[in-house]
């Protein structure tokens, strides 16, 4: 018995690795709320070095970026001494607007003191495969983040947490094929659904072809033939999902597709976020058991 | 002793794949250096821990990735058994012909990992993403072999006696 377990070790041992697998696959899709101990080993194991190859990446980028100033120091230095003359004089008229400035941020700076409300947290790796569109924070269960948190910034809707360890989030970004959303166009208060379409191949129908996109974009599918939508229409999110609070900006309408044959019409939305630039992110920390978001007012 | 080598080697290259890979990108395709090596143990050596090492590998992948854990666990499992059969046919191991089999191993993990993540999400596109990116990612990786057969020959000349090629 022995010797043919000996003989048999590599199909034996394949055989049991499947079958862990196939078990592990099949609990995780019925209960993808529940966390893994093999997924904070995996993650435990990986977030120093990804800390550390972060912090060391953006320490050699500044470092760069200093030299080329330095290069560059004198000549733009004299282009500046003409400037602030003429700077002086716009100052005045910008006075009056900053004090309207200080009260809104008097009003950020509340928001920004209670930490039950939201959490700032650094971008420190992101997808390693070519399907999925996500960003490693170094945040996590220890700050409160839990799955399906809203993740923002400023400038508008960034994602939602797919999963969370004690030091660090896994972000599912709005632009990954698995995200979708209800928004409104911000004009005409037309609802509809924001899909992710972060394809560059894309089939539209059998007449057009294959049509190629231009990158990182959204989709609004089964807008109303009727509804009133436009090229340069701005979207935002309704609040109805339970993910995002209501209107955080989404993007811009760039393309809409209309064919007469069908029922619906199609919009592409340019992102207002720029998601190869992201460096860090807002966690918006949603009040255990209500449901309810916090109060976000996008400054 | 050759355990813990292999255990800290294998953390080593997913060290390597959570931060480095993206940075390795060319035209947006990052390359799987966790496949690559497990493509190449299994072309190379007979071992049962090579299993342990693709399922644990494409855990990780599965985790920095969808979250489905087992989805990358089993394709890399495939991809590794394969490339274990297809090391018992193949005559000579030069680097070409290894290279030309990452290509192929690697386009069939990309296939069954498709597959697996259409039966479990409706959002792959598997024809969109096939030909867009596992084909273009295989080929990349054909590209990156030769320099994984040189940092590992290197590295059996340094330690003879523990991994010894097939042949």
């Amino acid at each position: 018995m022995i010797e043919l377990l000996k003989r048999r070790i590599i199909v034996i041992t394949l055989a049991l690795v499947a079958v862990a697998l196939v078990s592990l696959l099949a609990l995780r899709s019925r209960n993808p709320e529940q966390g893994w101990l093999i997924e904070e080993i995996l993650q435990a194991i990986a977030y120093p070095v990804q800390a550390g190859f972060h912090n060391v990446g953006r320490e050699i980028s500044m470092l760069t970026e200093r030299y080329i100033v330095l290069v560059s120091l004198k000549q733009e230095n004299e282009k500046l001494r003409s400037r602030v003359q003429a700077l002086q004089e716009e100052l005045n008229h910008h006075i009056n607007g900053s004090i309207q400035f200080n009260l809104l941020r008097e009003q950020l700076r509340f928001l920004e003191d209670n930490p039950e409300k939201k959490i700032f947290a650094e971008v420190i790796g992101e997808s390693v495969d070519n399907f999925h569109h996500i960003l490693v924070i170094n945040k996590g269960l220890m700050t409160g983040i839990r799955r399906n948190f809203p993740v923002v910034l400023r400038e508008g809707v960034v994602g939602r947490i797919q999963s969370a360890t004690a030091t660090q989030a896994i972000v599912e970004l709005v632009i990954d094929r698995r995200h979708r959303f209800p928004a409104l166009v911000q004009r005409t208060r037309e609802r509809m659904v924001v899909a992710g379409d972060e394809d560059t191949l894309r089939l539209v129908s059998r007449d057009r072809g294959i049509v190629v996109g231009l990158g990182s974009e959204l989709r609004m599918n089964r807008v109303r033939m009727l509804a009133d939508v436009q090229r340069g229409d701005r979207v935002i999110t309704s609040g109805l999902a339970g993910i995002f609070p209501k209107g955080m900006l989404v993007g811009t309408i760039s393309n809409v597709y209309r064919e007469q044959h069908e029922l619906f019409q199609t919009a592409e939305i340019e992102p207002v976020v720029d998601f190869n630039k992201i460096e860090w992110v807002f966690v918006i920390l949603r009040k255990p058991g209500t449901g309810n978001y916090p109060l976000f007012t996008n400054p | 002793m050759k355990f813990l080598f292999g255990l800290i080697a294998g953390v080593a290259i997913y060290w390597m794949q959570i931060t480095l890979a993206p940075h390795l990108a060319v035209f947006g395709y990052k390359p799987n250096l966790l496949l690559i090596t497990v493509l190449i143990f299994g072309l190379r050596w007979i071992n049962p821990w090579l299993f342990v090492y693709a399922a644990v590998a494409g855990l990780a992948q599965d985790v920095y990735s969808h979250g489905l854990l087992g989805v990358y666990g089993l394709s890399f499992l495939a991809a590794a058994a394969l490339a274990n059969l297809t090391g018992k046919l193949i005559f000579e191991q030069n680097t070409l012909v290894i290279a030309l089999i990452v290509v192929g191993l690697s386009i069939i993990e990309g296939m069954i990992a498709l597959t697996l993540l259409n039966i479990l999400s409706s959002e792959a596109l598997w024809w969109s993403w096939f030909f867009g990116r596992v084909i273009p990612q295989a080929f990349y990786h054909g590209a990156l072999t030769p320099l994984f057969l040189f940092g590992l020959n290197r590295l059996e000349r340094r330690l003879t006696g523990w991994v010894q090629p097939r042949r």
